[in-house]
């Protein structure tokens, strides 16, 4: 029995909607914060968007009644406001790249496994920022690991087969930057 | 992690991702969540400021509604009443040529209305409650109120004294000439 059905059932059980949406809120709370933060990139930032995702989710907890899976509802929510609350700095340009290379390489002198761990998380954010759009999304959602190809695709509005060939192809820039980077080439 | 290590295989690609998309809430997220939508729940539930604040919108329009109301019927009639009064002293009006006050009245006859100019500015005009409008005494008949009013026997007397010799006056002119004053005007 998957999680989902397990929380339909427990919803079915639920006496009323603030128990339901109480339900709701303990079962999706980390997810719709982890989509939130794969935006928005600060914690601060995530939970208020998490926070008006829930709210939204009470307000509109008529429809929840109707909604087939609530958690792809939400998390679909936790995007649109997500998106939203990131605006135009979402596709503004990164910072420079070359920058964060030449830190990796001198901290490299010090082996600090943690600090280039970091350094290196920077520099993906950098490289993900770069990638258009339409490939950009479908990979940050796919870096969350409780959301599946299946709910990538719903929480989008695309097809799965889009949602696969989007991230197929956002991986194998990724990759080629990565090593360009590494190699000095960029 | 190595730096040098410049061959991005998938394997490693995956690891980056997973650690871009790692993100944890700080503790007590759901309670904070729970706690504003508790929060949200009764400003809904509540009867706030906002419907009494409406109702007494409403209040207030009604009243202004009514008071405008009253105060454009209750304007009408007096119009009106003024118009029928000018008509009706029309005649008085006329007749009433030889009294003392006669630059006054020639003023009430060459009196016109100009109805669209008054319905637009129904409040401009003074309300009359003498038609015509009673003018100030000039300083003869001022001087004769007084004396009236002092010597009130008098007065009739002297009124009636002067009475006699205006009849005798109209007498006389209305009588047919004699025959030696028409020689005379000849």
């Amino acid at each position: 029995m998957s999680g989902q059905v397990i929380l339909i059932e427990a919803m079915a059980l639920a006496q009323t909607d603030e128990d339901a949406l109480e339900l709701i809120v303990r079962q999706n709370a980390r997810l719709v914060y982890r989509i939130a933060f794969s935006v928005l990139r600060n914690h601060h930032d995530a939970e208020d968007a998490t926070q008006e995702t829930f709210l939204r989710a009470l307000r509109y907890r008529r429809k929840l009644a109707g909604v087939h899976d609530p958690r792809t509802w939400l998390a679909k929510i936790a995007w649109r406001i997500a998106v939203g609350k990131k605006g135009k700095t979402l596709d503004s340009g990164p910072e420079d790249a070359d920058g964060v290379i030449s830190q990796l390489r001198s901290k490299n002198d010090a082996a600090d496994e943690e600090v280039l761990a970091a350094e290196m998380s920077r520099l993906l954010q950098n490289l993900i920022t770069r990638l258009p759009k339409k490939l950009r999304e479908p990979l940050i959602l796919s870096t969350l690991e409780e959301i599946s190809t299946l709910d990538i695709a719903e929480t989008l509005g695309i097809s799965e087969a889009a949602v696969r060939s989007r991230l197929f192809r956002a991986r194998q820039i990724l990759r080629e930057r990565l090593e360009a980077l590494t190699e000095g080439k960029i | 992690m190595k730096f040098e290590d410049k061959h991005i295989d998938d394997e490693r690609l995956d690891e980056l991702l997973k650690k871009y998309g790692e993100a944890e809430p700080r503790t007590g997220l759901e309670g904070r969540i729970l706690a504003s939508l508790a929060a949200e729940r009764g400003r809904c539930t509540a009867p706030g400021w906002r419907w009494q604040l409406m109702v007494a919108v409403v209040a207030f329009g009604i009243a202004a509604g009514i008071g405008l109301f009253v105060v454009r019927t209750t304007r009408k009639p007096s119009v009106i009443e003024v118009r029928e009064t000018s008509n009706a002293n029309a005649g008085a009006i006329k007749q009433s040529a030889m009294s003392s006050r006669k630059p006054e009245i020639q003023a009430t006859q060459t009196y016109r209305r100009k109805p669209q100019k008054k319905e637009s500015h129904p409040l401009a005009e003074p309300r009359l409650e003498q038609f015509p409008s009673p003018a100030p005494l000039n300083e003869q008949e001022e001087l004769l109120a007084r004396y009236v009013s002092e010597r009130p026997r008098e007065a009739v007397l002297v009124a009636k004294a002067r009475a006699e010799l205006l009849k005798q006056d109209l007498a006389r002119f209305l009588e047919p000439p004699s025959s030696e004053q028409v020689e005379d005007l000849q």
